[in-house]
């Protein structure tokens, strides 16, 4: 075996085995690039343009009134693109009661819009959920789904590097695209989107396994520390906890520290405040950096007095180790990249889903090909082709049916937020068994159609039910929701020609070499021979 | 600036595409005299370099290198499409 | 050029697998160990490196001429990071 052959074998298996969960990591990465949008189109009470000093005017006033004498307040400012303050606290814990490891959803929280009146928010996850499945999955422990991720990453990366020594030629051999051949067809179509956004593929999944790195490969803190957590202590710095003293103390004023941390930034912007032992002498206030102002992942959190507002400490400098480190997460993230980049890398990650489609499709067409009878295919290379329908076309349609969900489901339903989730899974689930039952390309066809009209109804229903219809963001000139309704309807037409693309293929009757059997197109579009 | 970028980016490809016999053809016509190839490689070199620099002051130094990437592709995915879809030979 | 079969590849993938990573966390402890840098620095930079490490063990699985060479090239860098290892705690 050549190099590129024994690297073509370990290029096929290493994306085949885990095809199905990149796909899902992919796409769910990729429509996290528009989080923030998501999350605003599924709170939409939430108007955009935030009043920042009236907000924390009014969230200082809330929490004093309705969680006075927490251990702690949290106000999470909505970033440039993202709608709503968020406020949270956590109460005293009383004696002997051992504190909640996580805060039940729903429990002391409270969202204010963007004047800082408090406003009822269904609950959703909105953009958030996208984005965590992408590296946590869903219904499995986390630490399984990041575990199960990773692997899918290490994968990743190896199938990118063997792919590249296998079509060494590729640099050579480009710019010959050749839409119409069949298998030709697929290779050309995966071949491109692999090369044309390479390095883009290249950088997200390394940094994508940076992101998670001391979990996958602990064996590098293993060997310097003897523990996790003193690791953690020398690289971040660790606020001071001190406990309450039981001297009442007015808390200062928020955005008086708020304008102090944005200086020492030098000019940047905050993105969390927290406020320990609010009220009290001991008071804390720590403020964070929104992430989306520098490609360096991280708060560069600065700590203030609660009572006084006197600056304490921070920005801790950091080693070039952890900038390394922080530039890769930032770059994986995207958080820093303005409008015009944030496309880039949503094409480039688009390109990407659509690499590893094509792949999964791809082996099933060679599959078929290289048998003697391709009418007659085994168990194997049916089910594979038929999952391939529910999986790849399902999903985009499911993600659709997440958003209906935040449409259709009652305001004030308990469980909503797990509702709209299930719902997106069962129709992930339907669209699998759609692809079961029927012939693979009666079964494209099927879901494609599906997922367009759900698009496009999506975006009518918004326009005629909501207040955020694509004319009327339009008129209140709210780019980022017409955008969104825009996409959708850029959805539901891409579906549509995807669907009739599939019905009008004729599959080639070409031969391949040596074979001297006349073939026709059977009723499943597949190229028999004739009896 | 990011538009100047992207241009030398697509100018920048397009000439190393020129380098190649079959798309030199296509582009300028079987009659017109082969353009030297080491002009060709010295004129991509320098376009995507004054692409990374466009890309770079638009951007900033840091994000400006990482976005440029994101350019090229973009450049490169249209240069693509061009070359396919308006030879007609789609359809060979 | 008779391809493999499919023992052959599931053998080259379960090295590629399991003795990849051994050798990988093996070289990242030695790695952290080694770097001329502070603690916290030589830790991360050992870790960020040993991804590309592990690709590359993946690649050689493949790449070697036969399991044999393949199972003692592994064999043998592995016990040397472990002599390294041993060595630098010492």
């Amino acid at each position: 075996m050549t190099l590129r052959q024994t690297q073509a074998v370990l290029h096929t298996w290493s994306g085949l085995l885990v095809g199905w969960a990149l796909y899902t990591i992919f796409l769910a990465g990729t429509v996290s690039f528009w989080r923030d949008e998501i999350s605003r189109w599924t709170r939409p009470m939430l108007g955009h343009q935030t009043d920042r000093a009236l907000v924390l005017d009014r969230a200082q006033t809330f929490l004093d009134t309705n969680a006075r004498g927490a251990k702690s307040w949290t106000i999470e400012l909505p970033g440039d693109r993202g709608a709503g303050t968020l406020l949270t606290w956590q109460p005293q814990s009383k004696a002997g009661e051992k504190q909640a490891r996580r805060r039940r959803r729903g429990d002391h929280e409270q969202w204010l819009d963007e004047r800082g009146r408090p406003v009822i928010v269904p609950e959703t996850r909105g953009g958030d959920f996208f984005y965590r499945l992408h590296f946590d999955l869903h219904y499995i422990p986390v630490l399984w789904g990041r575990w199960f991720v990773g692997f899918c990453a290490m994968m990743m990366l190896v199938a990118i590097v063997s792919g590249v020594i296998t079509h060494k030629k590729i640099f050579k051999d480009f710019f010959t695209f050749r839409p119409g051949t069949r298998q030709r067809n697929w290779l050309d179509g995966h071949n491109a989107t692999a090369v044309l956004a390479l390095p883009f593929h290249l950088m997200i999944t390394y940094t994508g396994l940076i992101t998670l790195m001391t979990l996958y490969m602990p064996w590098g803190v293993a060997a310097n520390y003897p523990s996790r957590e003193a690791f953690y202590k020398d690289l971040l710095p660790s606020p001071q906890v001190v406990g309450r003293l039981e001297k009442p103390a007015p808390l200062a004023n928020l955005d008086r520290v708020v304008a102090e941390a944005e200086r020492r930034w030098n000019r940047g912007h905050a993105g969390i405040i927290r406020i320990t032992e609010p009220g009290d002498t001991a008071a804390r206030i720590q403020v964070l950096r929104r992430l989306s102002d520098r490609i360096v992942d991280g708060g560069q959190a600065i700590g203030f007095d609660g009572a006084t507002g006197a600056w304490l400490k921070g920005p801790e400098p950091q080693s070039g180790g952890a900038v390394t480190r922080d530039v890769m997460i930032g770059l994986h993230a995207g958080r820093f990249a303005p409008m015009t980049m944030r496309w880039l890398y949503f094409l480039c990650s688009l390109a990407g889903t659509v690499m590893v489609a094509t792949g999964l499709v791809l082996w099933g067409v060679k599959r078929r090909e290289k048998l003697a009878n391709p009418a007659q295919a085994h168990i194997g290379i049916r089910l594979i082709e038929r999952f391939n329908v529910g999986f790849i076309a399902g999903l985009p349609v499911a993600m659709i049916g997440f958003l209906w969900a935040n449409r259709l489901i009652d305001s004030a339903a308990k469980g909503r937020a797990d509702l709209e989730i299930l719902a997106m899974f069962l129709l992930w689930a339907f669209c699998i068994l759609v692809g079961l039952g029927r012939p693979p390309r009666q079964g494209w066809i099927t879901v494609f159609a599906l997922g367009s009209l759900l698009a496009a109804g999506l975006a009518l229903f918004d326009q005629i039910a909501t207040p955020t219809g694509l004319v009327s963001s339009l008129m209140q000139r709210d780019i980022a929701m017409a955008g969104m309704e825009a996409g959708f309807i850029v959805v539901a037409l891409v579906f549509a020609l995807l669907a009739r693309k599939v019905a009008r293929h004729t599959p080639s009757t070409r031969l391949p070499r040596g074979r001297h059997t006349r073939m026709q197109v059977s009723k499943a579009g597949i190229a028999v021979p004739v009896e | 600036m990011i538009l100047l970028a992207f241009i030398l980016g697509a100018a920048g490809l397009a000439c190393l595409g020129l380098i190649n016999p079959k798309h030199h053809d296509w582009a300028l016509g079987p009659h017109v005299q082969t353009l030297d190839r080491k002009l060709l490689r010295g004129g991509a070199c320098s376009a995507l370099a004054a692409s990374l620099a466009a890309s770079m002051l638009g951007w900033g130094a840091a994000q400006g290198s990482a976005g440029w990437f994101g350019l090229l592709t973009l450049a490169a995915a249209m240069l693509l499409i061009l070359r396919t879809y308006l030879s007609g030979q789609a359809r060979r | 050029m008779r391809g493999w079969s499919g023992r052959e590849i599931g053998a080259r993938g379960a090295v590629a697998l399991v003795g990849g990573y051994g050798i990988t966390a093996l070289w990242c402890a030695v790695v952290a160990r080694l770097l001329p840098m502070s603690r916290v620095d030589a830790t991360l930079t050992a870790t960020m490196l040993s991804f590309p490490l592990y690709a590359g063990a993946a690649i050689w699985a493949f790449a070697a001429r036969s399991l044999t060479r393949l199972c003692a090239t592994g064999a043998l860098v592995g016990l040397l990071g472990l002599l390294v290892f041993v060595g630098a705690s010492l």
